[in-house]
């Protein structure tokens, strides 16, 4: 968990991206939907309101973090094998490298949008079970940098798997 | 209050406080325990049959730390709108240092005391309640607002559910 503390969960992300987008010379075309997207999102009904939603913001998180780390993936290579700065917008684009970085580029962008706009939406209380105040300490820990609040960071951690274990007994029918 | 604004809970504000010492022009022997400062207790180990106890001190150093923070800093505005009263400010810069060994005692204890709060292995909802209590301080409210407000009310939450688990009083 160290390495996404500085990688991604913050909206303080989003800049970050949008430099890496004008460096590669992303257009407004690029925000159009892309094909082939994996890790279809859960739904918020299918696993009860507020739990499903804490859960599907940490989803999106996740996989904002993995896209991330796919687009600096693409781009270093892109860097070292066609001097990926020195290409016009013409040559880059001409470049299938170049169309996955747009691509993940366009993702990004809306994944991004899409968690910042539940994050709003997330209940902050009003729990009326042990399962949903542990979704919403999930939620909690990824908006944590652990280097920022290290003891901070690990409590939220111990009592989210404490929950969850507490949690284990209740489950057990009569 | 700018200068004199106490440093909040945190590790990194011990800094702030030891170049205030050295501003107070104080020495190293202001950093012992001044005369008539409240004994200090430090908090039972993992022994101690109430294991939300270590979470509850620790709070209650904060709010021990707090306090001498803002009276540090009423002091240091009161001495500064004394520039002519020579005897008053040598008094009030006294008082400062004493008040900059406290704290620095309590930040201390403070240090200690955080680093063995346990941080996971609670066995009751009292336990992660009172550990939530000490996450909320320990983040600051500007840097992490939904974070913050999202212990708060997992903190509330739980109270309530443990309300409604035990069973009603005779």
């Amino acid at each position: 968990m160290g390495s996404r503390q500085s990688a991604a969960g913050e909206r303080a992300r989003l800049p970050a991206l949008s430099r890496r987008a004008v460096l590669v010379g992303t257009s407004a075309a690029a925000t159009a939907p892309q094909a082939g997207e994996a890790h279809p999102l859960p739904s918020v009904t299918a696993s009860g309101t507020a739990t499903g939603l804490y859960r599907r913001w940490v989803h999106l998180d996740r996989q904002i973090e993995r896209l991330l780390l796919r687009w600096g993936d693409i781009e270093g290579w892109l860097f070292e094998t066609h001097d990926w700065h020195r290409l016009s917008e013409a040559e880059q684009a001409a470049l299938p490298a170049g169309q996955a970085l747009r691509d993940v580029d366009a993702q990004l962008k809306r994944l991004c949008a899409e968690r910042d706009g539940l994050l709003d939406k997330l209940p902050r209380s009003g729990a009326d079970m042990l399962e949903a105040v542990a979704a919403r300490l999930a939620v909690v820990e990824r908006l944590l940098y652990r280097d920022d609040h290290p003891e901070a960071y690990d409590m939220i951690l111990g009592s989210r798997r404490d929950l969850t274990t507490l949690m284990a007994p209740s489950r057990e029918g009569p | 209050m700018g200068s004199g604004r106490p440093p909040v809970a945190h590790p990194a504000r011990l800094a702030a406080v030891s170049r205030r010492t050295l501003l107070a022009g104080a020495s190293a022997a202001a950093a012992a325990r001044p005369v008539g400062a409240a004994p200090l207790q430090l908090p039972a180990g993992s022994s101690s049959p109430d294991p939300t106890k270590p979470y509850r001190a620790l709070l209650h150093l904060d709010a021990r730390i707090s306090r001498l923070r803002r009276r540090w800093a009423r002091l240091e505005a009161y001495i500064e709108d004394q520039p002519s009263q020579p005897g008053r400010m040598l008094a009030g810069a006294q008082e400062l240092r004493d008040i900059d060994g406290m704290l620095e005692l309590l930040l201390e204890q403070r240090a200690v005391l955080l680093e063995a709060l346990p941080k996971q292995g609670a066995t009751s909802l009292e336990e992660v309640i009172a550990r939530l209590a000490v996450a909320e301080q320990l983040i600051w409210t500007d840097d992490h607002l939904q974070a913050q407000a999202m212990i708060a009310g997992s903190r509330r939450d739980l109270t309530a559910l443990l309300g409604e688990r035990r069973p009603p009083a005779r």
